[in-house]
């Protein structure tokens, strides 16, 4: 259903680019035109909400009640080395699946080699509420108590491996050396053109790739920045720069 | 025709986006009357004070609508009689649960930069987050403040009023009530007359300002600067406990160094604070300075002026004279101003 959902969407987006196509017999000036579409999925699987059907590489059962997470400065680099900022800061909330899809914009024609962006919000911004749009508190990725966003918030249940019973699972990340940056290479040849770039976010890398496995038992909660969160942040880190990836869909 | 759908989607395209625009001011600007001897203050560019921003911001301090169960208002923990803070040690939220800090008088809030005991929040509009929403106090849920302010009779024409929307935003309630907090200047104790000459201050009390500022004695001016606020708005560790159950700045920074230091609090209108210090320990005035005296205890983060002051160093009188001092602190206008309540 949510699938469905979220092809039909796509679609809508895509065939709205295949409208925009320029002909070249026609007086219109072309452009070129970019959107950017996250999506978030478990090692290949849709996202279902409130379901323990997910296993981390820890072995552990778990699941999603809520996921949201901040994007900022997605910019587009080309092969002279210039650079076109896209968003500034986007909230990805994967109940909302609008704002998965982020809104399309005009670039320049150019070669385009790679899609950088950060997880999380730049440390300009992360240390006051009084914001509007995408950083309104009103989201509640927010820490009051220390002025600072939540930069990735995952809760949710688990199944733990000791009590063999489900728990909550509360993983809210953020602090400004938690600010990761990105970049993710790409192959785009923007010449009267649109494109739509997906962002694949494997959720499951985040909590173990390469061999850092981050489990979920006696470690379910982290909802503060205090120092004890400090060895989870950095893994954390460590896990989300690899667990993203990129791909150009074009279309004439 | 088919160019004129292409404009109609591109238009749709263009209106999702916002574009960042120089925020107009409404209302009419509104001039704060600092007090002799108090410094200027730097209101923020993006929230310039106006009379309705003020009044709207005043009314919002004092409506339990921004609360869980719309039985507790800011002034509940933050009373003007205080000023602006709660006589109990620990403030109990709308669900019955206490914190472990002493609430903290709400006085020339506009010349500090961050806010609460350990300075966790960064300026006085994202100051106003916490209390609403922190489950131990207000308790309340953003979206649910903003849909029942909006549902009101009255405020969706007064936000209108400071800032131009009759859309409630969290931006709006923030700035509102830190327009408020600016205001809540206090200047004019018999200390600031004395200063102006209008009035004399007795023996005790003038030997307490001396030993106020002897290095050799009280030696407090280093912390709480004499004269205009009363403080430096640094944190420090003045030695209440060797072991803490309270980290303080250290929560904000994790630094090692930043353990057990807290805000320095102004010493305006102390007389009508109490109880004091971060988790409100000590009941009166004399024992604050007792704790200066001979009560500090030696660790590490001791702030070295006290680290190489000597304990005992003071007499009684001396202690009572500093006291005498502090209660010439007192703004009496401040506690009673109509414009506050
Ligand atoms: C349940 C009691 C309670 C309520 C209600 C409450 N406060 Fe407070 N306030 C406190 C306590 C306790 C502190 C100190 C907290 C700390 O340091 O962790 C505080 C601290 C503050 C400070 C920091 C002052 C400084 O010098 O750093 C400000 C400003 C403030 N409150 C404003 C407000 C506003 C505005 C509201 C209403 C939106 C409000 N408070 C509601 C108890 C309360
Ligand atoms: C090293 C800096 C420093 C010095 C010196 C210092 N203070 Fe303080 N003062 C502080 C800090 C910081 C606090 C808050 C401490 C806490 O709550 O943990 C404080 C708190 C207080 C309070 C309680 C305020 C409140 O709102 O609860 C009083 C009263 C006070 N000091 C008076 C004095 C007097 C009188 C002297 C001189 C004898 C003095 N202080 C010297 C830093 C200092």
């Amino acid at each position: 259903m949510k699938r469905n959902m979220k092809n039909l969407l796509f679609l809508t987006i895509l065939s709205t680019a295949v409208f925009f196509g320029c002909r070249k017999d026609t007086e219109i000036k072309c452009k070129n035109y970019v959107s950017v579409h996250f999506n978030n999925h478990v090692s290949g699987n849709d996202i279902l909400f409130d379901t323990l059907a997910y296993t981390n590489a820890a072995g552990e059962l778990f699941s999603f009640s809520i996921l949201k997470y901040y994007v900022s400065h997605v910019t587009l680099v080309q092969d002279n080395g210039n650079k076109v900022e896209l968003y500034a800061h986007e909230l990805i909330d994967e109940a909302n699946e609008l704002s998965t899809f982020l809104d399309r914009i005009e670039i320049p024609e150019g070669h385009y080699t790679t899609i950088e962006f950060n997880l999380g919000v730049d440390s300009i911004h992360n240390h006051s509420g009084d914001q509007v749009g995408d950083l309104d508190p009103i989201n509640g990725m927010i820490w009051t108590w220390n002025t600072g966003y939540i930069f990735y918030k995952h809760e949710g249940n688990f199944i733990s491996s000791t009590s063999g019973s489900a728990q909550p699972l509360v993983y809210h990340y953020g602090t400004d050396n938690g600010l990761l940056s990105l970049a993710l290479p790409i192959s785009m040849h923007a010449f009267n053109s649109n494109h739509s770039i997906r962002i694949d976010f494997d959720i499951n890398k985040a909590y173990g790739v390469n061999g850092v496995l981050i489990p979920f038992t006696n470690n379910n909660n982290h909802q503060s920045v205090s120092v004890d969160d400090l060895p989870w942040i950095n893994k954390m880190k460590d896990n989300f720069g690899q667990s993203f990836g990129a791909s150009v869909f074009t279309f004439e | 025709m088919k160019s004129g759908l292409y404009i109609l989607i591109f238009t749709a395209f263009l209106a999702s986006c916002k574009p960042e625009v120089e925020e107009p001011v409404y209302g009419t600007p509104y001039t704060l009357v600092i007090p002799q001897g108090l410094p200027n203050m730097a209101i923020p560019a993006n929230n310039p004070m106006t009379y309705e921003g003020i009044a709207l911001g005043k009314r919002l301090f004092y409506d339990p609508i921004l609360s869980g169960d719309n039985t507790q208002s800011c002034a509940s923990c933050h009373l003007q009689i205080n000023g602006f803070t709660d006589p109990n040690q620990f403030s109990t939220g709308i669900d019955g649960v206490q914190g472990n800090r002493n609430a903290m008088p709400l006085i020339n809030l506009g010349w500090q930069t961050k806010f609460f005991w350990d300075g966790g929040a960064n300026g006085l509009e994202s100051q106003v987050l916490g209390p609403i929403t922190n489950p131990i106090e207000m308790h309340e849920d953003l979206a649910n403040a903003i849909a029942e302010l909006s549902a009101d009779s009255d405020y969706p024409s007064l936000f209108k009023a400071a800032f131009g929307s009759e859309e409630i935003t969290s931006q709006s309630i923030m700035r509102a009530i830190a327009q408020f907090e600016r205001t809540l200047i206090s200047g004019n104790s018999k200390y600031d007359k004395y200063i102006r000459g209008e009035v004399q201050l007795t023996q005790q009390e003038l030997d307490g300002l001396n030993l106020f500022s002897d290095m050799d004695k009280g030696d407090c001016v280093h912390c709480h600067v004499m004269g205009s606020t009363f403080s430096d708005f640094e944190f420090r560790n003045t030695g209440l406990d060797s072991i803490y159950t309270d980290a303080g700045r250290y929560l904000i920074t994790l630094n090692e160094n930043d353990r057990g230091k807290f805000k320095t609090p102004s010493l305006r209108n102390i007389e009508l604070t109490a109880p004091y210090m971060h988790d409100g320990r000590f009941q009166t005035l004399l024992e604050c300075v007792q704790h200066y005296n001979t009560g500090f205890h030696y660790s590490q983060n001791l702030d070295p002026n006290l680290f190489f002051a000597t304990k005992g160093r003071m007499t009684i009188q001396e202690m009572e004279a500093i006291v005498a001092f502090m209660k010439t602190l007192t703004d009496t206008e401040f506690i009673t101003n109509p414009a506050f309540h």
